[in-house]
Formats: structure tokens, sequence, C-alpha cells
């Protein structure tokens, strides 16, 4: 029957308090089995310690796996910090690996990880592999049928295209040894732990225990070294209680199995236990004779290696229990199995430089255990500022700064152990809103049907709540970072409604009905009526521009009633979706920023809610332009088939409506996606491929988009005096209607564009104005001029990043266009009406964080000598 | 090299939130988890990456390195420009606003 090889257990117990020491010599015919049972750091070490011996080939080797393992390992921990605010949400801990590595080894490079372990409760799996799913994760392999991913079922494989596994568990071993385990207790005590300079959720340390010993018995069947070294290293960890991990072990129903792992660890290591697990390891070697004896717990160990050993083997059993069947001494203190002897083989001169004694070696690679630091690997009781309770506050460790300054829904901002607490259960669906919203919306278009036509003014803004409702479920599903958007949403909408009521309020008492929308309403009635009723609807020469606008409110009064109070909360709301969809690609697009103050831009700033929500163009352009703005995110990270669609749909509605409008939004992504570093998921290789597809549609575009305005604007030769020209009669048309003022000539000088980005955006002044509306506008400029001088430093990152971040180039490029295109506009009415459609692409680059809060005053010396190097390890 | 305009020595830069891993002399570095490759920092690299998270202009850092090594410092700081463009280019940096 074969045994685990001594040497290896030689090896996984070295530096250990009280091990044996490992043979010196003969190594190289172990070397395989040495790197292959992921020891290679422990080898290394003691080599480096000179406790054995290796020639120039065997470091070489060593040096490779050493290599490889450290570039996964931190591979991982990458992926572990990008994950981050999934595994708050999901309340999910992290098992083994990393935090092993990092909280309880002395030095991470001793422990090897190839995969991520998750940890989260049976009923949140599937949602766990929903929220995975939008990381880029998928199913290693299709689950065999519904419900297989039962609580006591196989771990689920889930997989990365780059490259990382996932294994999803609901319990910490497989089968019957899972029954009693509780693993919502588990994740409501969890602690974070630290992983560098960031912090990872994990079990406390008695409950990881009783995971290593599991996976010792259960999982790994005694047969694997590293397992046994995770069962010493946490038995040993500072802040371990020993006595409670022994009690939860029993409270469990694994009592037995633990205990075999712990005598496991004991024997193989030559580990001294603490008292209480020195006491469970002991009733797994009562005799056979006495009650409740070994017999049982044999039957119990063995039938767990049958269960879960590699192969099924059980090739520890016997060196555990005695050859014979005897079971070693029941004295924990005398219990050390002494470490065989390898034959001693001649050897060549070390690789890797001697330290002096072995003493001093161990005692700098266990810093923590010995010499308590705050920035150590954080096991030390001291970081945490005591040695109770101090567990999760001691890790010592800033967080890093959220990009977007929210971090993860309902985390607590230090990860104290209050956060264990804090785990939710998955966020509902939204469903049954969504199905009664669009119940509402049939409803009313049923009562138009049947005559009543004014329930619309009702039933649309409830129909547009409870949507807004079920949005927000759907965002908290699939981006649990952003839950408190969703919230957000709902109240934007009731604050658009109000809006909307507002401007027709306006409109009809301010003045007097002399407004756009009377015209379209007017329009719009003869259309329905018509459509409905029969006769002869109004002839329209073609659906473009104003017609359109008329023929699309006839279609909103057909369906929902021809009621305008109605129509104006259909197009404000039309409008809202186009904020968010401004939101959507910036958030997504640009990596550091204020999420939170964009958000309240977008949607909440007066001029945004305000002007984009009656029956008219400006609410159709918020809702084309915001479609155009998530086009181009998408474009600018190659994700050309969605990008298409919205592109496709946005730029119509653009051209449909205001052609000149869809050639800026169009120049301007062209040139973020010409002129910025536009990048792709797939690496370097999908770029190739999808770059030069992209230019062709961008050059397509332009080239339509930028004819089709000319066409428009009936400018017949595109040029510079043609366009000045152009701009001039626009500035004539538009010095009518009361709220003209004093233009000038216009110019397409750069050195104007200042002026023009003034009056653009910011005015009329407060001594400009004529009319309550436009003081109100000129207040709100007042305010925005304040905010861009108080985040100065924010509009400068946004300049410095424009390359790096091509949406902000694109933003940009929006900003400069408006303005020196609609400076021309020579009434300040129509002025604060246009601006709001390029507010968010100047809210963008407000919103850009400035810079990070990592600093510290001086940076360690080191002495080096040679250039610094990056490349791909 | 990322960014509008080309780095100067009065430039510092903000790191991008990374795992990172000594390896002997080197430094891995992975701001992306499976998304993007492990880089691996060499020579001076890890010593500079240090300077800048510890948040020195490229300048003070070039001063620094130039101490450690006996280097001029002109002679220095094209290095440490170039390192610090490639970290910007390798997205694991900015440069501060």
């Amino acid at each position: 029957m074969t045994q685990i090889d001594a040497a290896l257990l030689a090896i996984a117990s070295a530096g250990l308090p009280g091990a044996a020491p490992p043979p010196r010599d003969g190594w190289h015919d172990h070397l395989d089995a040495v790197l292959d049972q992921g020891l290679a750091g422990l080898f290394a070490a003691s080599a480096s310690a000179g406790m054995v011996r290796i020639d120039a080939d065997m470091a070489s080797r060593l040096q490779e796996q050493l290599d490889a393992e450290a570039v996964r390992a931190v591979q991982l921990e990458g992926e572990l910090l990008r994950l981050a605010p999934a595994l708050e949400h999901l309340g999910g801990v992290v098992l083994k690996g990393a935090v092993l590595a990092h909280a309880a080894y002395p030095d991470p490079l001793l422990r090897p990880f190839t995969d991520i372990d998750l940890l989260v409760p049976g009923d949140r799996i599937e949602h766990a592999v929903s929220i995975l799913g939008t990381y880029g994760y998928q199913r290693a392999r299709p689950e065999p049928a519904p419900g297989y991913d039962t609580p006591l079922g196989p771990a689920v494989a889930l997989r990365h295209p780059g490259g990382v596994v996932i294994e999803l568990h609901c319990t910490l071993a497989s089968g019957a040894a899972g029954e009693g385990i509780d693993v919502y207790e588990i994740v409501a005590g969890r602690r974070h732990v630290p992983l560098g300079p960031h912090t990872v959720a994990a079990p406390s340390w008695e409950a990881h225990l009783v995971e290593c010993a599991l996976q010792a018995v259960v999982g790994d069947g005694l047969a694997w070294p590293l397992s046994l070294r995770d069962i010493a290293e946490v038995a040993h960890h500072p802040w371990l209680d020993a006595g409670a991990a022994a009690e939860l072990a029993v409270r469990w129903q694994v009592a037995e199995p633990v205990a075999f792992g712990l005598r496991a660890a004991r024997d193989g290591l030559g580990l001294e236990l603490p008292d209480a697990l020195a006491g469970l390891a002991y009733h797994a070697d009562v005799p056979p004779s006495e009650p409740n004896g070994s017999a049982r717990l044999r039957r119990r160990a063995t039938l767990a290696l049958e269960v879960g050993g590699p192969n099924g083997d059980n090739r520890l059993l016997p060196a555990l229990l005695g050859h014979n069947g005897q079971p070693p001494s029941a004295d924990p203190a005398s219990s050390g199995r002494p470490l065989p002897v390898l034959s001693l083989q001649p050897a060549g001169a070390l690789g890797r430089p001697a330290v002096p004694s072995r003493q001093e070696t161990w005692s700098r690679a266990r810093p923590a255990r010995q010499r308590a630091s705050p920035r150590s690997n954080g096991r030390s009781p001291t970081a945490s500022g005591g040695a109770t309770g101090g567990h999760a506050h001691g890790n010592g460790q800033r967080q890093s700064a959220d990009d977007d300054g929210t971090g993860p829904p309902d985390a607590p901002p230090d990860g104290s152990p209050a956060s264990g607490a804090g785990t939710s259960a998955p966020p509902r669906n939204g469903l049954a809103f969504g199905i009664a919203g669009a119940a509402l919306l049939a409803l009313t278009a049923l009562g138009s049907r049947y005559g009543n036509i004014t329930m619309g003014m009702v039933l649309v803004p409830a129909a547009g709540l409870l949507l807004a409702v079920a949005a927000s479920r759907r965002i908290a599903r699939v981006r649990p970072d952003e839950a408190w958007v969703g919230r957000w949403l709902v109240l934007a909408v009731v604050a658009k409604l109000a809006a909307s009521y507002y401007r027709y309020h306006t409109a009809f008492n301010t003045y007097g009905g002399v407004a756009d929308a009377t015209g379209y309403d007017t329009y719009g009635r003869r259309l329905a009526r018509a459509w409905l009723n029969g006769g002869h609807p109004p002839a329209l020469e073609n659906l473009r521009e104003t017609n359109f606008i008329r023929w699309f409110t006839g279609v909103v009064y057909y369906v929902f009633g021809t009621d305008m109070v109605m129509g104006f909360f259909i197009f404000g709301l039309l409008a809202l979706v186009g904020s968010y969809f401004w939101y959507r690609a910036t958030a997504d697009a640009v990596p550091r920023l204020d999420k939170r103050l964009y958000l309240a831009l977008v949607l909440f700033a007066p001029s945004v809610a305000f002007w984009p929500s009656s029956i008219g163009k400006e609410s159709l352009m918020q809702l084309g332009i915001g479609t155009t703005a998530l086009a181009t995110s998408l474009l600018l990270r190659h994700r050309l088939a969605t990008a298409t669609v919205f592109a496709l749909s946005g730029g119509w509605l653009l051209w449909v409506v205001r052609p000149h409008l869809l050639a800026l939004v169009t120049l301007a992504a062209a040139c973020a996606y010409v002129g910025g570093k536009v990048r792709g998921k797939g690496g370097a290789m999908r770029s190739m491929m999808t770059r030069p597809v992209g230019l062709l549609a961008v050059v397509l575009m332009v080239s339509f988009a930028v004819s089709q305005a000319t066409k428009f604007l009936g400018i017949e030769e595109l040029s510079l005096s043609s366009i000045e020209a152009e701009l001039n009669e626009n500035t004539e048309r538009t010095s009518l209607g009361g709220s003209e003022f004093e233009h000038g000539s216009n110019s397409l000088n750069p050195l104007r564009l200042p002026q023009g980005a003034v009056t653009v955006l910011l005015r009329p002044f407060p001594w400009e104005t004529d009319s309550s509306l436009q003081l109100v506008s000129s207040i709100e400029s007042l305010l925005l001029a304040g905010l861009i001088v108080v985040r100065f430093r924010s509009v400068r990152a946004a300049l410095t990043r424009a390359r790096s971040t091509p949406f902000l180039l694109y933003c940009w490029i929006l900003v400069i266009l408006y303005a020196a295109t609609f400076s021309s506009i020579a009434n300040f009415g129509l002025l604060v009406r246009q601006r709001s459609l390029v507010l968010p692409a100047l809210y963008a680059i407000i919103a850009v964080r400035a810079s990070s809060s990592n600093r510290a005053p001086d940076a360690p010396p080191r002495d080096l000598a040679t250039a610094g190097g990056v490349r791909v390890a | 090299m990322e960014g509008w305009r080309a780095l100067e020595l009065t430039d510092r830069l903000d790191m991008v939130p990374s795992a990172t891993r000594r390896l002997g002399p080197d430094l891995l570095v992975s701001a992306g988890g499976a998304t993007s490759p492990v880089e691996r920092l060499t020579g001076s690299g890890p010593e500079l990456y240090d300077a800048f998270a510890a948040g020195l202009t490229l300048a003070e850092a070039a001063v620094s390195l130039a101490q450690h090594t006996g280097a001029a410092v002109t002679t220095v700081e094209p290095h440490v420009l170039e390192f610090a463009e490639a970290l910007v280019s390798a997205g694991l940096a900015v440069p501060a606003a």
C-alpha cells in the first residue's frame, strides 16, 4: 500500500516549531514530486536556509516553478480585487488559496494556489453564477439538470476566458460531511483579511481550521502534504480560538474527520497542537478496545478517504495509524513522529546563496509570528489594536480607493466584523414590477381605444414608476456595486414627472400656450382621431424633423390617449432613458469617475430635468444623443455588435429629427476612436482584428452624417466660409422671439472658441435675463461655473486622460463642436434648451476623479543600479 | 505612451489599484485580474513603482534613484521618463492631474 512520501512530509513541515529538519541531500529524485505537490516555496525556503542542498539545475527548475506560481497567484489576487464588489454583494467568503497564503503563511510564496474558491450559501448559487457571469465567467460544464447545484453537491466550476477558474462552493465538504455545516454562520462571521494592500472576505479562523481539516481528509484523502501544512498554519494562527474551533467542529457534526485531519497534521508534520485541538485529535487516538474508540473513527476516516481521496486510495492512513493498525501514543506531547532519513547522495554547489543560520532565516521568514508589525502579513493581534475582537479590524491595511467612490453596497468602510452580519439576500429581479408597469400601459392603451383618453395621465406615471422599480431591481442584480443607481432612477422618474408637469404648466400659464408643443399637440390629436375614428389625417410631406415629432405625437396619442399632460410625461420619460444611457456610457468607459456626482447631474440638474421633458424635439434628442453616447462607449470598448444596435437606433433618431446633431456626435465618436487609445477585452489580437472594422464603420458614418448635415443646413460646398455663412444665417434666424441678445459675427477661429463655449454653456448671465425661467437658468449656470472652478483638477485630469480614456475625448470633442456651432444662436430661450443636450458631456468632464489618495511621504530606499523595465510576466 | 501629452519630470503618477507581489528583485503587478496580463517590473522598476505610488514626481524619483545608484541625475532622468511611460502604457498608472 502506498504511503505519502516521507520526504515530502519533511518539506511540508519545514520551519514549523518543533519539526524535525528535512534531510540535507538526496533531493534530486524527489524534485518532481516537490514541484507537483505545491511545495516549491517551502523547498526553496529550506534551500535558502541551507537546510537542503540543491544543484544549479535544481535551482533553475525551482526558480522557474516559483516564477510561474507567483505570476498565477498575483493574477488571481488581481482578480479577487476586481471581483470585490460582487463578493461583498453576495456575502460570500474566499476559502484557502489567497487567504491562507497572505494571512496564515509567513510568506505568500510558500503557499501556491491555482484557482479561486468561493463559499456562498446554497440558495445563492444561481445568483452567484449570474453575478459572476457579468464579470465574464461561465460554467465550465453546463448544469446537468435544474437544481443539480444543491447545497450538498459538488462545487460549481466557473471559467473566465482569461484563464481564471472559480470553484463556487455551497458548503465546506461535499456529501454527508457537509450536511451539518452552517454556511450562513460562516458568511455571517466573515472577516476581512489583508491581501497585500487590499482586503478580502474570509471565514473566521475557527471556521477555516474546520475547512482545512475537512479538505485534508475528505477532499484530499490525506494524500496532499500541503493541506496538512494548511492545518498547521491555521492551528497556530495567533487569532485562532482553538476551543471555539473544536466546539464548531462538534456542533457541525464533523468532529471526527476534523480530528483525523488534526492528527494527520500532528503526526505527519511533527506539529504540536494547542490544547483544545490536541484534545480533539486525541479522540482519534483512542484504542479500539475503548467504547466509541478508533474502530468507528477509522471506519469513518477510511470511508472519507475512499469517498474523497484522489484515486480512492488512502496512502497516509497506515502511516498515521501506525503499522499493524495500532494507533500512536495517546499523549499529544509525545506524538511527534520522527521523519525518516533519506539516503545521502553527492550534490553540487548550491545555486542560491545560503544565509548564516537556519534560525536566522526562519526568524526572517516568519516575522509576523515572532515580531508583530502592522505592516506584516497581518497575523499579529497588535495590528488590530487588540488581541480579541480585533481580527477584522486588524487587517491594518487601507482599502484601495474605489474608482467610483461608492464602494460595494452595504459594505463597511474598514472591513469591520460587522460586515459579517451584512450578508444580503439576492435582490429580487423586479419582473413583477415590470409586468405590472407593462400592464398599466396596456390598460391605458385599452382605455384609449374605448374612449377614455384621460386615464393615461394617472396610469402612465404609475407605469413609469413601476418600470423604474423593475429597472432598479435589475440593476441591483446585474451590477451589485451600483444598487444605489436603481434607487436614484426611481427618484429621477418622480423628478422628471414633476418637471414635465411644471413644463406643461409653464407653457400654458406663463407663455399662454405659445410653445412648440402646442403645434405638435394639434397635429397629434388630428392624426390620432383619424387613425382611431377614420377620416383623413393631416397630410405630412415627409416624416422628417418637425413632421416626425408631429407624427410621433400622434402615435403617442393614438396608443395612450389624446391628453397633452400624458404626452409630456411620455416624452419626458423617454428623455430620462437617454439620461440613463449617458450615465451607463460614461460609468462603463471612464474608470475613475465620481459616479454619484455624475448621475446626480445627469438626472437632477434643472436644465436636464426640465427642458427635455415636453412634447418636442429636445426630449427625443436627449434619448437619441444618450443612445449614441452609449453606442460610442461600447465602440470604444470593442463591443462592436452591441454598439451597432445602439448606434443605428440612436443615429436614426438623430438623423430623422436633427441631422446636424448626428454629424456632431459622429464626428466626436470618430475623433475618439481614431485618436484615443482603444483597447478591447480580447487584448491586442482582438483589437487588431476589430479596429479596422471599427475604423471603416466610423469613416462611413462620418461621411454619411456630415453629408446629411450639410444637406439639412443647405450648405452646398463644405468649407469654413460656407459654415460660417450658415452660422450667420442661424444667428439672424434666432434673433427673434423676445429673448434675443446682441451676438456679433460668427467665426470658426479657435481663438473664439472659449467665448463660444461660455455663451453656449453659461449664458445668460444674471444681468442678461428677462424672465423668471431665464433667471433660474442663469443661477444654475453660475453654480455650474462654480463647480467647474472647484473641480478644475478634474477638468485637467479629463484633458490629460483624454487619449487613454477615449470616451473623455468624445466628451471633449462634443462639447467643443457644440460650442463652435451653437454659439451662433442669438436667443437665450433657444440657447438654454439646446444646451441641455450637451450638458451630460460636460458633466462627465467635471465628474472625473482627479487623483488617488495612495500617497505616502517617502519612497522606500533600495540599492538597485539598472534602469527599470516592465514586461508581461 | 498613453496620455494627451508626453510625461514631464514634474508629473506624478496615480497607480491603478493592483495586486502586487515581490519575486526576488522583481515586482509582479496585476491591475485587471483575468482581464489583463500580469506585468513584471524588473531592474529599478520596483523601486520606481514604489516611488510613484508614494507620490513622488518623476524628477524626485530620478533624484532618489540617482542617489542610490551613484549615477548622475541627468543620466537617470530619461530612464525614469521611459519607465513611467511604460507604466502608463501598460495600464498600471495614469498621469496625475
